[in-house]
Parts: C-alpha cells; structure tokens; sequence
C-alpha cells in the first residue's frame, strides 16, 4: 500500500517515513503542496498524510481542489495546528480525519488502517480471499487453514493483491509499490516476490498477463 | 471637601446657590422695604408735627404749665394673626402706643402723649434723630418755632418699621422658599434621568466578555461621546492585543510541537529494530530536534525577559567593543563561513544595556552570515548620525526576495529559508530591544544585497 507523505519538515518526514515502513507501508514523501498536487495526479496512493502548514501556504486550498477534481483518496492531517477553526476547515473541505502532533506512530498506523478499510467498505482489517486470509493488524496470513509467514515485501504485495481482486496490477506499480521513487530498482525483484508467493500460497493463485502484470484470481480451478 | 457623586454634587450645589440666592433676596427686599417705610413715616412724623405746632397756633393760650396728657389707648397684643378687617373691629389700635408726640413751649411741656412723658432729653435740633428709649429705638423728628420757643416733637418706634419690612420680605421669599424642597426632588430625577445612558454604559461595559469585546453602541448624551469613543478605541486596542497574543501562543505551540514531533517518532523508532543506519540517522535526529527546541525556548525566555523589563544597567558602551563581543559569540562554523568587512568609527559610543545590544548584534551578525552564501562578504559600518546618534548598517548578500513589512514578526520566516535552522524570532528580539532604547531599525532588500540599519541614541 502506497502511502502520499506531505510534510516540509525533514526530520519530522524522516521519523514517519522511518516508522511506517517498518509497518509494511510505502511513502512516498514531497515537501510542498505543488508536488504533492503532481503526485495525486500521476501516481495511484491509497491514502495521503498530509501537514497544513507547507511552505507554499496552507494545504486546505490543496484538499479542496484535490476532491474537486474527483480523487477519493483518503486524507489523514497531521499537522500541529490544534485550533477549532483550522480544524473544521480542514474536515469540512474535504479531509477524513486529522492527527495533532506530537502523535504516537501507532495512532498514526491505526487511523491509516481504518480510513483505508473504510474506504475499501471493509467492516475489519481481515482480508478474504477463497481459503486465503489476511489480517492486516497483525500480518497473519493463513491458506487453507495454515499459518504462512511472509516477508514484508511479500505481505505489501500480497495485501495489494487481495485489496484489488480480480484486477490486472502492472508491473510498473507493483515496482512502485514495493521501491518508491527512490528506491533500488531491481528489474527482477517484484517477479522474485510474486515467485516466493506462489510457492507459499498456491501457483495458480497469481495469474501472469504477459507485457502488462498480474492478477489475483479469485475462483480458480484446482 | 470633593463630592464622589455628580447626584449628591448638584443637590448641594444648586441648593447651596439657591439660599444664598434667596437670602440675597430677601435682604434687598428688607432693605428696600425698609428705606421706603422710613420714608412714607419719617413723611408722616413731620406731617404730624407741623399739624401739632397748627393746631396749637390756633389757640396758644388754651395751654398752660400744666401739661394737657393726652391718653393712649392700650391693647395688649395677644400674639393673634388678625386680619386687617378684624384689626378694625377694635375701637383703638394696638400700635397706636408705639407713637408719641410732646410740646415744648419756654422750655416747659405743654402737650404730650401718655406714652411720652419719660421723654426727656429731647435734642435740640431741627430734623430727624434716634432716641432710646425703654429698650426701644425711637425715631424722632424736631419742629422749632423760635418766635414762641416752641419745639414739637413726634416719634415713633422703630421695631414697627423693621417688623414691616421683614414681614415685608418674607412675604416675598416664601414661596420661593417653599419651591426649594420640589425643585430639589425635580433636579434629583432630572439628574438620574439625564444619567441613565451613562448606567446603561457600564451595563454594556460590565457586560463585555474578554473574548468578545466590541464596539460599544449606545444613545450617549453629546457629552459623554468623547467617552464612547475612548473607550471604543481602548476595546479596540485590547482585541489587537489579545488577537497578537492568542496568535502569539499558537505559533509558539506550533513551533514547539514540531520538534517534540521530532523527538517522539525517532526516539519510537530506535526502540524497534532498525539497520544501523537508520539507527544513526534517528540519534541524530533526536540531537538536532532537541537542539531546535532548546533555541526556541532559549529565544522565548529572552523575549519574555526583554518584554517586562525596562532598561536594566544602561551606561555608555563602545560600538567597536560591544560587536567585538557580540562576534566572538559566534559559532566558529559562522565566523569561517563568510568575509567580514569592517568599516567602524572606533569612538562611537552609545548608551545602552550591554548585555541586550550584545543579543542586537549577535542576532543580526548570525542571521547575516546564516542567509549569505558561502565565502561572500558581511559588511558592517559604524558612523556617528546626526541628532546625537549612532548608525550602524550591517548588509549581506541574499538572493531571496524577503516580504521586508513581514520580518521581525514573530516566528515569521520566509518559505524558501525553512531549511537554514531558526525559529523566526530573532528579529523579533532585535527590534523589542531598539524599541526599549528608543532606537530605529530599518530593513532594506535592494537586488541582491540586504540591508539593515539600525539607529541608537549616544545619550
């Protein structure tokens, strides 16, 4: 799951970047309202942390315009403004739900579970998928009644998966997914992970579209 | 004596005014009426003389030695108010003892009243004169015939005159006298009347919340405008105060919560497994987060220092010495990283508090050398100003064009310096600390080159 992080200062974005990645989270961190615009527009995020006060102004014109042109993307404020009316203009113009720093990384983890479960119309943070199963909170996965035990890259994947049945996922995100823009890009490694998790869980679990990516399919023959 | 009430004030004042007033009246009155009582009766003594001395011309030696005594009818006076028609009732008057008249013919009394034979010592001039007499005071006038040596007396007393007069004059101020106690009451309403919009006033005033003070609005008398609207501007001037210090707080929990952010996820962080070079990356986050948080509130303390104190210890300080000083605190790291120009007139002297002149300099020095790049030139110049006073320009190379109408405000810092270190109140400080020396400070950002004057008394 990719997460949208805008906070101008390093340090602060250091520590969250840091934390949640620890979490199986992938962040992808701008410093101004500009970029972050870009970044909605171009990349697929499921949630967006967001600070009010950027160097290029307040983030409540940002919020406004980013539901305006349509995006649903959760968006959790975390900002270290705690007056009412920055409050209420922030929720009412079109942010889901606001963190006044300083803040525990675990409330941070837990709010992000909740607005992407709620976004997703999930009741809990346990994903079904025939015999597979995944709790989110916990990293637990089961098959056919079996605890599997799975690397962070391969629970990122996996959760993606499960979140988006039945739909093709390109390489390029699922490259995305688990690099960052930064990150190391290794052509083969997203394949190696896909791999692992076809031996863990099932072969026929994952469906290769050749030239595009994969899928998780839900109904499957034997 | 001062009065604390307007009320009580006017009662007394214009009660006071109005006896003094009235007993002015009443004594013209009195006075008047008396002169023209004297007149009408010193008119009718020497009427009544010369009708004696007529009367005796007519038949002179129906007189003899023995005195003819003629009687005076006598009526005690029973303190009763009668009127005048009842006064008439009576065959004689009661006042008619309180008139006398003799005959004196070759030096022997040949006619006199019943009420005059005490009268003795007559005086021997003509006219009008005042006798005692029986505890009274007579006035007297004298007729002389000196063909016959005839002399006529009439009198008459005087108290009947005065009685007069005053009866007189209390006439005239009692109703007046009588108006005093309504008119009392009437001005006591008038007054609370014409002082209720002042009550409703402080009713508003009373009623104002600090959190919402606004204008007052309310009828006030013409007089009482000048109060409304000191007042309006006071309320005004509170809610500019209030409004800078509400924002005030905020920034300064917003500045604060950043770094404790800081601290609190990194140091979350280093309690889980970490490779060891996030590790490093977190303790040395922790340092420059704690670091922030110390120089922020080491800048809050000064500012609240700076902000209740007069000047502590002002004496003559040495411009040269004092941005010695203020240099030398410096980190190292700042002294190397620009080219310091000096242009100093090394016997400009200013008086001032050397330990708050030394924050000026040391704030304006370090911002200057922070917002330069690397190796460029920091010059600062120290000249003697007109008017006994003492200029100071330090100017340093900047690229970024700063909003100069927003520096100084605090925790104000401009977009693109967020990643030179700071808090945004050093300026702050530097202007609170001219302004207690009643000093000017000037910014100006010219091209590339920004510049700061600063302009302190000698005396």
């Amino acid at each position: 799951m990719r997460i949208l992080l805008i906070e101008d200062d390093q340090l602060l974005a250091l520590g969250i970047i840091t934390a949640l990645k620890r979490m199986g989270y992938q962040l992808e961190h701008c410093t101004t309202g500009l970029h972050a615009k870009q970044a909605v527009l171009n990349g697929e995020f499921a949630l967006m942390i967001l600070d009010l006060g950027l160097p290029d102004g307040s983030a409540v014109p940002l919020i406004k315009s980013i539901r305006k042109n349509g995006h649903s993307l959760p968006i959790l404020v975390l900002t270290a403004q705690d007056q009412i009316e920055i409050k209420l203009a922030a929720l009412n113009n079109g942010a889901d739900d606001y963190l006044v720093k300083p803040t525990d990384v675990r409330e941070i983890e837990a709010r992000i579970r909740v607005l992407v479960r709620r976004s997703s119309e999930r009741k809990d943070d346990i994903l079904f998928i025939s015999s597979l199963r995944l709790d989110l909170q916990t990293h637990e996965c089961e098959y056919n009644g079996q605890s599997i035990t799975l690397t962070k890259r391969e629970f990122l994947l996996l959760k993606e998966f499960m979140m988006n049945p039945n739909r093709i996922l390109s390489r390029q995100y699922l490259d995305e997914l688990s690099y960052g823009w930064e990150g190391e890009i290794d052509s083969n490694a997203t394949e190696v992970h896909i791999h692992h998790l076809r031996k863990k869980l099932s072969n026929d679990l994952f469906r290769t579209v050749r030239g595009i990516g994969y899928m998780l399919v839900e109904e499957y023959d034997v | 004596m001062t009065f604390n009430s307007i009320k009580l004030w006017l009662l007394v004042s214009i009660n006071l005014l109005m006896i003094i007033i009235l007993g002015m009246t009443a004594s013209i009155s009195y006075h008047n009426s008396l002169h023209e009582m004297d007149e009408i009766y010193d008119a009718q003594l020497a009427q009544t003389a010369r009708l004696l001395w007529t009367l005796y011309k007519v038949n002179p030696n129906k007189f003899s030695e023995d005195p003819i005594v003629i009687p005076v009818p006598t009526r005690i006076d029973t303190g009763e108010q009668l009127t005048s028609a009842q006064e008439r009732m009576f065959p004689e008057h009661k006042y008619e003892s309180k008139i006398a008249f003799q005959i004196w013919r070759n030096e022997k009394l040949i006619l006199l009243s019943e009420n005059a034979t005490s009268f003795l010592a007559q005086s021997k001039t003509e006219g009008f004169h005042e006798i005692a007499e029986k505890n009274y005071k007579w006035i007297t006038f004298s007729l002389y015939d000196p063909v016959e040596d005839i002399w006529v007396y009439t009198s008459q007393r005087e108290d009947v005159r005065s009685e007069m007069s005053g009866h007189m004059a209390a006439t005239q101020i009692r109703p007046l006298l009588l108006l005093i106690i309504p008119l009392s009451i009437l001005i006591y309403f008038i007054i609370g009347l014409s002082l209720r919009p002042l009550s409703h006033l402080s009713q508003q005033l009373r009623d104002k919340k600090p959190e919402k003070l606004t204008e007052v609005h309310t009828n006030l008398p013409s007089e009482l405008k000048p109060i409304q609207i000191a007042i309006n501007g006071l309320l005004k001037r509170i809610t500019l105060y209030l409004d800078k210090e509400k924002r005030f707080i905020i920034d300064a929990s917003h500045e604060l919560r950043t770094p404790l952010s800081i601290l609190q996820l990194h140091a979350q962080n280093l309690n889980s497994d970490l490779t060891e070079q996030e590790k490093q990356q977190a303790i040395s986050a922790i340092d420059t987060g704690s670091k922030r948080m110390v120089h922020l509130v080491n800048q809050l303390l000064a500012m609240a220092r700076i902000e209740q104190s007069s000047l502590l210890a002002p004496q003559r300080l040495n411009v040269n010495d004092l941005l010695e000083q203020s240099m030398s605190q410096l980190s190292i790291h700042q002294l190397e990283k620009v080219s310091w120009s000096t242009k100093i007139d090394r016997n400009c002297e200013v008086y001032g508090d050397p330990s708050l002149l030394q924050i000026v300099m040391r704030n304006l020095l370090d911002n200057a050398a922070k917002y330069s790049e690397q190796e460029q030139v920091v010059e600062i110049e120290v000249t003697n100003a007109p008017e006994n006073n003492v200029l100071i320009t330090i100017k340093n190379n900047n690229n970024i064009i700063t909003e100069s109408d927003r520096l100084g405000e605090r925790f104000y810092r401009h977009s693109q310096h967020q990643h030179i270190a700071g808090a945004g109140l050093g300026l702050s400080i530097v202007m609170m600390i001219v302004d207690l020396h009643q000093g000017q400070i000037t910014f100006t950002q010219q091209k590339e080159q920004f510049e700061v004057k600063i302009i302190l008394p000698i005396n």
